[in-house]
């Protein structure tokens, strides 16, 4: 899993250095991570899902063997954590 | 294990909606004969009582109108406090939150229509004897258990269809609810009984 909070201090990491496999070139920089990458590994499979059945909570409910409004309020938990966090940019 | 245990008390992360109702729906009607064949019969979504003269038609009446009545209100008060409720989940999750009075009903033989004046007797004279009412007693703790179990998986029920997140709005929206059930349904039973 990708780290995204300092271990020492607890306050969001950034990414400084990217690298090229292929050719070894490395870009610096401060670039602040995706939302999307802040989220933990359930919550990004959730996301994953809910794209890969266009947005339908209903068929999301038959695959993970939950109700509808379990689904939607694991959605709305989401949303709710997405929108903390962009405020705290 | 766990997980079934978990199902007994919050069955609605996994079933909601039609389906629940369905099920509910089934739980309902097998109440309303066992508890009619042992004259228990439930008034609004709380009280369990022992009436001696009424009719299956009257039981199926009694829970027409709890469901009748706790589903419009717990889904008016889903509407105005939080968004997306949906009807259906409101409906089928309340209406299976009423399985355990299934079981009250069952035990209902344990009440003796003497156990009515005995108790009487008992209270006049201030001797209260235990042993000979003791499936009265044994009832009323059963009943006493299957009207807990029951709020709280109507409390549940509530929690999920709403999505509402556990806190005092939560609690306070769902005790207004359970009074304004238990008034409505008071008021309609004591009409359909001409009372």
């Amino acid at each position: 899993m990708l780290p995204c909070y300092c271990p020492s201090c607890k306050q969001q990491l950034k990414v400084r250095r990217l690298q090229c496999e292929a050719c070894g070139t490395e870009v610096s920089g401060n670039y602040t991570l995706p939302v999307l990458t802040l989220l933990n590994p359930d919550e990004q499979d959730f996301i994953l899902k809910f794209i890969k059945h266009s947005g339908s909570l209903k068929e999301m409910a038959g695959e993970l063997k939950l109700s509808y409004p379990t689904v939607r309020n694991l959605l709305n938990d989401i949303i709710e954590k997405i929108k903390s966090y962009e405020q705290s940019f | 294990m766990s997980n079934h245990f978990n199902l007994m008390f919050n069955p609605f992360v996994r079933i909601a909606g039609y389906k629940a109702f369905l099920i509910g729906a089934i739980f309902l009607l097998l109440t309303a004969i066992v508890g009619n064949s042992n004259h228990i019969y439930f008034i609004g979504i709380v009280s369990v009582k022992s009436i001696f003269g009424l009719q299956l038609h009257d039981a199926l009446m009694l829970q027409a109108i709890a469901i009748g009545v706790a589903v419009p209100v717990f889904y008016l008060i889903g509407l105005l406090a939080a968004k997306g409720v949906r009807f259906q989940d409101m409906l089928g999750t309340v209406t299976l939150s009423r399985f355990p009075c299934l079981i009250s009903a069952a035990f209902g033989f344990l009440v003796k229509k003497e156990h009515e004046t005995q108790l009487m007797e008992m209270l006049l004279s201030g001797k209260i004897d235990f042993t000979a009412t003791l499936g009265f007693w044994v009832f009323i703790l059963i009943a006493i258990s299957g009207s807990i179990w029951s709020i709280a998986l109507l409390y549940k029920a509530f929690k999920i269809s709403t999505g509402i997140k556990q806190s005092a709005k939560l609690t306070g929206l769902f005790i207004a609810g359970i009074l304004l059930t238990e008034c409505t349904a008071f008021v309609l039973t004591k009409s359909y009984f001409n009372l």
